[in-house]
């Protein structure tokens, strides 16, 4: 048991904190790249 | 019982708020494009935000919320999937695709943009009429589940509560198009993630942190669905590790590909807009499906440490939850969050039925395209009449409106995802390869819930194939028949021309 949990429910529990800090991680860290593709393709 | 009169103010100037995001979507709203994909001009929080309220109906939180009492804890599972595949994947994977393809092709529509594709009126038409016969018998369950709860907790009959959400959701919506679909929805987003996230402080917080609760709930022992305890993942190949896996990968793929979610892709400003919904959407799932599930496991510990008898249906697991142990500002704030789950599913499942009858089916697919506004007139015709259909329906529901909804997240999953990949990564997919596995796809998907899966088939045709097979989610068959379908069909067939290749695939790298 781990934190009350089996190991594969604590599994479960510690990737939905992992899956969290990827998405903050994906989607707030500064890209420059992106905002150039991005102009590129406002006119299409 | 909570005071009816206070709910009812509450209601009213929340219907207010709601009306007047109506009136606001109604001064943006132009033409088609406004009123099917919001102009394609939304930014971060609204599409993330409409995204999960979307996704997230009363049916997930209070309905699931309630199988986690069942099966305990191990239903994490879900809420780790919805936020892994049904957020990170279906933004990174199928957002940025959907949104520049569905630009390029003037897509308006989710069957529209598969249609666009592959040249073809009959995938438009059929497309459309599958999502109008399943979601409209979708939309009349989530009203059905919300006005038991109003019900139950504040004693207003079934048929008002029905009668006043239709009306107030038909307002904004035929107002305001996706516009005020959206925004409501964002608005709507809020009130959840607020009312829903404090629930599981308050739960822990009564129950000394997370690890204490933990610890007591596996403390309760084994139960009949989590018979190694409720702490505990099942024992592969046993009959509730059937139940939990096809649960939660039947919710958890499935969503890849419904189309009131998909359309959020398209109403996206620019790239920027769907990475920045990465995160936003992710935290909103967990605030909200995380949060639910924990708590419903942990109710296990809450009843019996208040000696409250556990409601004999999993449904009124919550509702008893909430109506014994908080206080009554709670039980208002929560019932608003619930309220809020339901109206925003149920508006953009009219929306996207709406469209699909007048624009997909009547519009594009008989009548061959109409001009301008007047195809824009069709579809809010057409969305009233499917509101209409949902509230007779809600009100007075034949047994085939429940099974249409059983099936409804496996039929619309089944026909689509297959599909949707091949429209947006496989260049030698066929149009003569897309019907068949939109066809073929959904008839295994029938055929597996009539004679084989249990649930279903032991009612429809009083079949019983044993366990594990009886248990296995359609989904399961449905999906991988459409794919091979796809893959098969298409190979067999003539290539696409490599022109409307290149135009569909510009942008895409």
């Amino acid at each position: 048991m781990i934190w009350g949990m089996d190991v594969w429910v604590f599994t479960a529990f510690i990737l939905t904190y992992i899956a969290i800090i990827f998405s903050l991680i994906y989607g707030l860290w500064p890209r420059k790249e992106q905002e150039e593709k991005e102009g590129l393709n406002e006119g299409g | 019982m909570a005071d009816t009169v206070t709910f009812v103010i509450m209601l009213v100037a929340f219907s207010a708020v709601m009306i007047y995001i109506g009136y606001r979507g109604y001064k943006a709203t132009k033409g088609a494009t406004d009123w099917l994909v919001a102009g394609r001009r939304v930014g971060a929080w609204v599409v993330a935000l409409s995204y999960g309220a979307t996704f997230i109906s009363a049916v997930a939180i209070i309905g699931f919320g309630g199988q986690a009492q069942v099966f305990g804890l191990q239903l994490l599972w879900l809420s780790t999937l919805v936020i892994i595949v049904g957020v990170i994947i279906a933004f990174i994977v199928f957002g940025y695709r959907t949104r520049i393809m569905s630009k390029t092709l003037d897509a308006l529509t989710f069957p529209e943009l598969i249609a666009k594709r592959f040249n073809s009126r009959f995938i438009q038409g059929f497309g459309g009429a599958v999502i109008a016969i399943f979601l409209i018998a979708y939309t009349a369950a989530v009203f059905k589940a919300t006005a038991s709860l109003v019900q139950v907790t504040f004693g207003i009959s079934y048929e008002t509560s029905i009668i006043v959400f239709t009306v107030i959701v038909a307002a904004y919506l035929l107002l305001g198009g996706l516009f005020a679909v959206m925004w409501t929805d964002s608005i709507q987003g809020l009130i959840m993630v607020v009312g829903i996230g404090l629930l599981l402080a308050m739960v822990w917080a009564s129950l000394g942190g997370v690890i204490p609760a933990n610890e007591a709930l596996a403390a309760l022992g084994p139960a009949k669905y989590a018979p190694n305890g409720l702490t505990s993942a099942s024992s592969f190949g046993s009959v509730s590790f059937m139940l939990v896996t096809s649960l939660i990968f039947g919710v958890g793929i499935g969503a890849l590909a419904q189309p009131q979610l998909a359309i959020r892709f398209m109403t996206a400003k620019n790239d920027k807009v769907l990475r920045q919904g990465v995160p936003i959407g992710a935290v909103f799932m967990f605030l909200t499906v995380y949060v639910a599930f924990t708590v419903g496991a942990l109710s296990n510990v809450m009843f019996k440490n208040n000696g409250i008898a556990i409601p004999t249906s999993a449904d009124l697991v919550i509702p008893t939850l909430i109506n014994s142990l908080f206080p009554s500002w709670f039980v208002f704030l929560f019932l608003f969050a619930i309220l809020s789950a339901s109206m925003s599913t149920a508006s953009s499942l009219f929306h996207v039925s709406g469209s699909a009858v007048g624009r997909d089916l009547y519009d594009k697919a008989w009548k061959k395209g109409l001009a301008g506004q007047k195809s824009m007139s069709v579809t809010k015709i057409a969305t009233l009449v499917v509101i209409a259909a949902t509230l007779v329906l809600s009100l007075y529901p034949p047994d085939a409106v429940a099974y249409l909804c059983t099936f409804a997240y496996g039929a619309i999953g089944a026909t689509f995802l297959a599909p949707f990949v091949a429209t947006l990564y496989w260049k030698r997919a066929t149009r003569l390869g897309i019907i068949a596995s939109m066809v073929g796809g959904l008839a295994a998907t029938l055929l597996w819930y009539t004679f084989v899966y249990s649930k279903t088939a032991s009612v429809i045709t009083h079949t019983n194939v044993a366990p594990p097979l009886g248990l296995l989610d359609p989904l399961f068959i449905g999906i991988p028949v459409s794919f091979i379908l796809v893959i098969i069909v298409s190979l067999m067939t003539k290539q696409p021309e490599e022109e409307h290749i290149a135009r569909a695939f510009t942008g895409i790298s």
